[in-house]
């Protein structure tokens, strides 16, 4: 029985990651979404967070950050289409930490619902920037 | 003296040699940056064929009223000409706006006031030197792509689409089909067409999907996203059309060139040659005098 799946990762300039793994943890808008194989068709709306892919059972891991988007899953292959995707060792620790300050500092004072909802997206991406380069 | 003409030959020889060196550079360039650009096309390609086949799937399921499908009576009428920023590329902007101002004078006759949103300096210069209305113009991506930049403009497409400025936006660019050709098309973009979300092959292998959130939620935020990422393709097809036209237009500039220095040359050697003959019939017409 199959117990790896195939994951594919994409963003609007490049096919950020193409691989196999045993389970895969997904940040959906709804709560995070832990993925086996054989998982049923699904579609959801994904936020900003942290990607977690098992790779193994002996447990090595893979993290990225993603922006938000959505995850196809079907056939045992998960489609994750999102804005931005990076793995850990890409990511900016100075530059997330800054714009995580940013963020937080928008939020505290500014009142317009949109740039609110914008500064809550910019406050979870640098969250997830920082939880995948931290936890390695 | 025939000296002198020998002379200007070598000048014009040296001045069409020059101008094939800068030519054949601009040629080079053009075609690393067609490289660039094409890759990135290419790369682009499996997010946008994804979003496609889930939007296919969801439109097919769904029957969903959205904004951006909404169809409304014309009353203004927007076009996104995306031109070049810089000349030397052939007849590549002369096709486009030639397309371009028949569309708009089309739109206009007709009694829609019409709106031009030109991406690309010559685009921009032209329409407005015409005395066309503009709603917006870049003159500054000189022919790189970038995800903000697709952004950007879709963002403004919407912007004008919804908040009711405009009730239709077209676009009009030259879609690439091969470095030789490159083909000035007018497409809708807004509002979506309802062929583009109808259930196309992707659709058919239809599965029993959970949708998390609700379809009609899930629609909501995959339209955006679905537009933006047709304004991007849009933009980098245009950009590496742009390149292609470029490189093919310089390299033949360069074939020119290489061309006129070889009939120069012969003009010059003949010139050369009749002189000393000249001279040569001179010393001996003094010789035999003697």
């Amino acid at each position: 029985m199959a117990r790896n799946f195939k994951v594919v990762i994409v963003t609007p300039d490049r096919t950020a990651y193409e691989g196999e793994a045993v389970s895969a943890t997904i940040p959906g808008q709804a709560g995070y979404l832990g993925v086996w194989a054989n998982h049923a068709p699904l579609v959801a709306a994904v936020s900003p967070g942290l990607v977690t892919l098992r790779t193994d059972d002996a447990g090595s891991e893979q993290k990225f950050a993603v922006g938000g988007g959505f995850v196809e899953i079907s056939g045992n292959v998960v489609n994750l289409m999102t804005d931005t995707c990076e793995m850990a060792g890409e990511i900016d620790l100075g530059r997330a930490q800054k714009a995580l300050e940013r963020a937080r500092e928008r939020l505290s004072h500014v009142e317009a619902a949109m740039d609110r909802e914008r500064a809550r997206l910019a406050q979870s991406r640098a969250l997830a920037r920082l939880k995948a380069a931290r936890k390695n | 003296m025939a000296g002198a003409g020998v002379k200007l030959l070598n000048k014009r020889i040296r001045s069409v040699r020059n101008t094939q060196q800068i030519t054949k550079a601009m040629k080079m360039v053009a075609a690393s940056k067609l490289q660039r650009s094409q890759g990135r096309m290419l790369a682009a390609r499996p997010y946008s064929r994804k979003l496609t086949e889930l939007m296919q799937q969801l439109a097919g399921q769904a029957d969903i009223g959205h904004p951006l499908f909404e169809v409304r009576h014309v009353q203004n009428r927007l076009f996104v000409v995306i031109t070049s920023d810089k000349g030397l590329c052939g007849s590549y902007n002369t096709n486009l706006l030639k397309l371009a101002h028949k569309a708009v004078d089309a739109s206009i006759a007709g009694g829609t006031p019409t709106a031009v949103y030109a991406v690309g300096r010559k685009g921009a210069d032209y329409f407005r030197k015409r005395g066309y209305t503009m709603y917006h113009a870049h003159t500054d991506f000189a022919g790189d792509m970038s995800a903000d930049r697709g952004r950007m403009v879709g963002d403004r497409c919407v912007e004008a689409f919804t908040g009711g400025s405009f009730d239709e936006v077209r676009v009009i660019f030259a879609q690439f089909q091969s470095t030789m050709t490159q083909r000035p098309v007018d497409l809708p973009l807004l509002p979506i067409a309802p062929e583009a979300a109808a259930p196309g092959a992707a659709a058919q292998k239809e599965k029993d999907y959970i949708w998390e959130p609700s379809q009609a939620e899930l629609f909501g935020v995959l339209l955006p996203l679905y537009l933006r990422n047709r304004v991007f393709m849009t933009l980098s097809e245009a950009f590496t059309s742009e390149h292609a036209a470029r490189m093919t237009s310089m390299s033949a500039a360069t074939e020119n060139a290489g061309e006129m220095i070889g009939a120069l040359t012969l003009q010059r050697n003949r010139e050369r040659q009749a002189a000393i003959t000249s001279e040569l019939l001179d010393i001996v017409g003094g010789a035999n005098g003697l």
